[in-house]
């Protein structure tokens, strides 16, 4: 008798439709599947590129048409100023629009998805090093899709101190325009990211170094996968430091924390300087 | 594609190049439409050696970027498919020799136009302008404090006596005053954010850090109206956080000083008597 492979027996009983609701959130949910994961990157990443492609287009209205009322949203968005996009919603909407481009499209299309899709399939690995880690890096995005959302919605409607977050403008709940809560969850937003792109790196590391089909040696890898390998070796260097920075910002905005703050407690040989 | 669309393309891909360097020469001739968009007029000593640095660099940078746009449309033009049916591919394993050439020869560059700037660097950011006092060289003082906060520059000149932080001090918000043909040196701060204090003409850009002190000096050598920018993205207002520099001879200067002293002496809060 023929021994059918785990994955036929999963297709026979989805076609069917023998699949339990479990086995569903399993199989395209909550999927440890490298492909599945890929796709959910992908496809979650082209929404927010919608999201940074329409604040685009409003931070082009105001370029062409500064002061003057914006068609059909205009009155319904910013009926205080007659319909027209203030100079100071122009800084929302540029710090809005970089950054949902930058770690909501760019960060996990490129590594995310297509990191996820062809990093097993073009090194000859069965998967990826660490199948309920990436599973993880995919839904430790949807937090930060969550408080990015929420902050369009928290006074002043979207973070305003630039994709960058230089503090003290952004550290400094009293610093206009970081004084609303939409700096706060951008914040958080930002740690969820550093946090799942973390998890992808180490898994796309240790796959490259560990996973190669045999004689697929490092210098007959493909260029796109020395892109990746490089990419997860300076994500790795950059998101840890970068992510406690964000963190350290936070305390400063919710717990009166200084980290960034000359003068305070926790940087008295800064303010000394 | 047929060849005429090849080659219609490629023509295309040409114009990339040759459309870069006709807006770059355009700008720089002040050419019709484009008034304003080359860089703004230097009016500093020491600026001419930033600017040589800044076209050096375009300079550069220009040849690769007409090099590899022509060499686009070489390949575009002379090996499309439609010219070249019966063409036999050759297959290349890659080159060692021309990889250590693309990777020497840019780091070659990029260590050149390091080691090149180094003096331009340490005169604008090292090297202050000195006085000598009792016989010894000590660096010279600042004529001014710029204190930036949102969303404005704060001036504060030393009085007579020379010290910033004394009574006889003299306060002007967004607008400073400087003598020409003279050494100058401004410390800068900040009271709240990062802001950048950026003098265009002056070829001076500096970033302020709250918590620091930084010194900046030039050497003026036009009298004139000119532009204070903030640099640095620091907060809704930071479109409108710009002041004027006003540039006078020496007795114009001193002139100007003498009478917004006395205005604010004049202006200066006196508490009322109490009643009795």
């Amino acid at each position: 008798m023929i021994q059918k492979s785990h994955n036929e027996v999963h297709e026979g009983d989805a076609a069917r439709g023998g699949m339990t609701f479990w086995e569903f959130l399993n199989t395209y949910v909550f999927s440890r599947d490298h492909k599945v994961i890929g796709l959910q990157f992908l496809f979650s990443t082209l929404l927010w590129f919608l999201v940074g492609g329409i604040l685009a287009l409003g931070i082009r209205w105001q370029l062409a048409y500064p002061w003057q009322p914006m068609p059909i949203i205009g009155q319904w968005l910013f009926a205080e100023e007659g319909g027209q996009i203030s100079p100071e919603f122009y800084t929302t909407l540029f710090t809005m629009h970089a950054t949902v481009m930058i770690f909501f499209v760019i960060i996990p299309i490129l590594a995310g998805a297509f990191g996820n899709f062809l990093i097993p399939l073009m090194i000859g690995a069965e998967d990826m090093a660490f199948p309920t880690l990436n599973m993880l890096s995919y839904w430790f995005m949807w937090p930060a899709f969550i408080c990015i959302g929420l902050s369009f919605f928290a006074p002043p409607y979207g973070a305003g101190a630039g994709w960058t977050s230089y503090p003290t403008l952004a550290s400094n709940p009293a610093a206009a325009p970081a004084s609303g809560h939409a700096q706060t969850l951008w914040l958080l937003g930002i740690t969820f990211v550093g946090v799942s792109s973390m998890m992808g790196s180490v898994n796309y590391m240790t796959t490259i170094i560990q996973m190669r089909a045999p004689g697929m040696t490092m210098f007959r890898l493909p260029l796109t996968i020395w892109g990746m390998f490089i990419t997860a070796i300076l994500q790795a260097f950059a998101l840890p430091i970068l992510t406690a920075a964000g963190f350290m910002q936070l305390m400063d905005r919710m717990l009166g924390t200084g980290f960034f703050h000359p003068g305070t407690v926790g940087n008295q040989q800064r303010g000394a300087g | 594609m047929n060849r005429w669309a090849e080659r219609l393309w490629s023509l295309l891909f040409l114009m990339v190049p040759v459309a870069g360097v006709g807006v770059f020469i355009w700008a720089m001739a002040d050419g019709y439409g484009m008034r304003g968009h080359w860089l703004p007029e230097n009016i500093d000593e020491q600026g001419k050696v930033i600017d040589s640095l800044f076209l050096f660099i375009l300079g550069l940078t220009g040849v690769i970027f007409v090099g590899t746009g022509v060499a686009l449309f070489w390949f575009l033009w002379r090996y499309g498919a439609a010219g070249n049916r019966d063409a036999r591919v050759r297959y290349t394993h890659g080159s060692h020799t021309l990889e250590v050439v693309w990777s020497i020869l840019p780091a070659a560059t990029l260590l050149f136009i390091a080691i090149y700037q180094m003096d331009a660097w340490a005169d604008a950011k090292i090297r202050r302008p000195t006085i000598v006092v009792n016989g010894q060289e000590q660096p010279k003082p600042p004529i001014a404090e710029i204190t930036g906060r949102q969303f404005e520059w704060r001036i504060r000149y030393a009085g007579r006596d020379g010290v910033i932080g004394t009574r006889d001090d003299l306060f002007t918000v967004n607008e400073l005053h400087l003598p020409v043909h003279e050494e100058i040196v401004l410390v800068i701060k900040t009271e709240d954010v990062l802001h950048s204090f950026f003098l265009p003409n002056l070829r001076v850009k500096q970033d302020v850090v709250p918590g620091m002190k930084q010194y900046v000096w030039f050497k003026p050598i036009r009298t004139g109206q000119y532009d204070i920018v903030c640099a640095e993205l620091c907060g809704w207002g930071h479109y409108k956080m710009r002041g004027r520099l006003v540039l006078q001879t020496r007795e114009e200067f001193d002139r100007w000083f003498e009478q917004e002293w006395n205005n604010q002496e004049l202006r200066s809060y006196t508490p009322p008597e109490p009643e009795e």
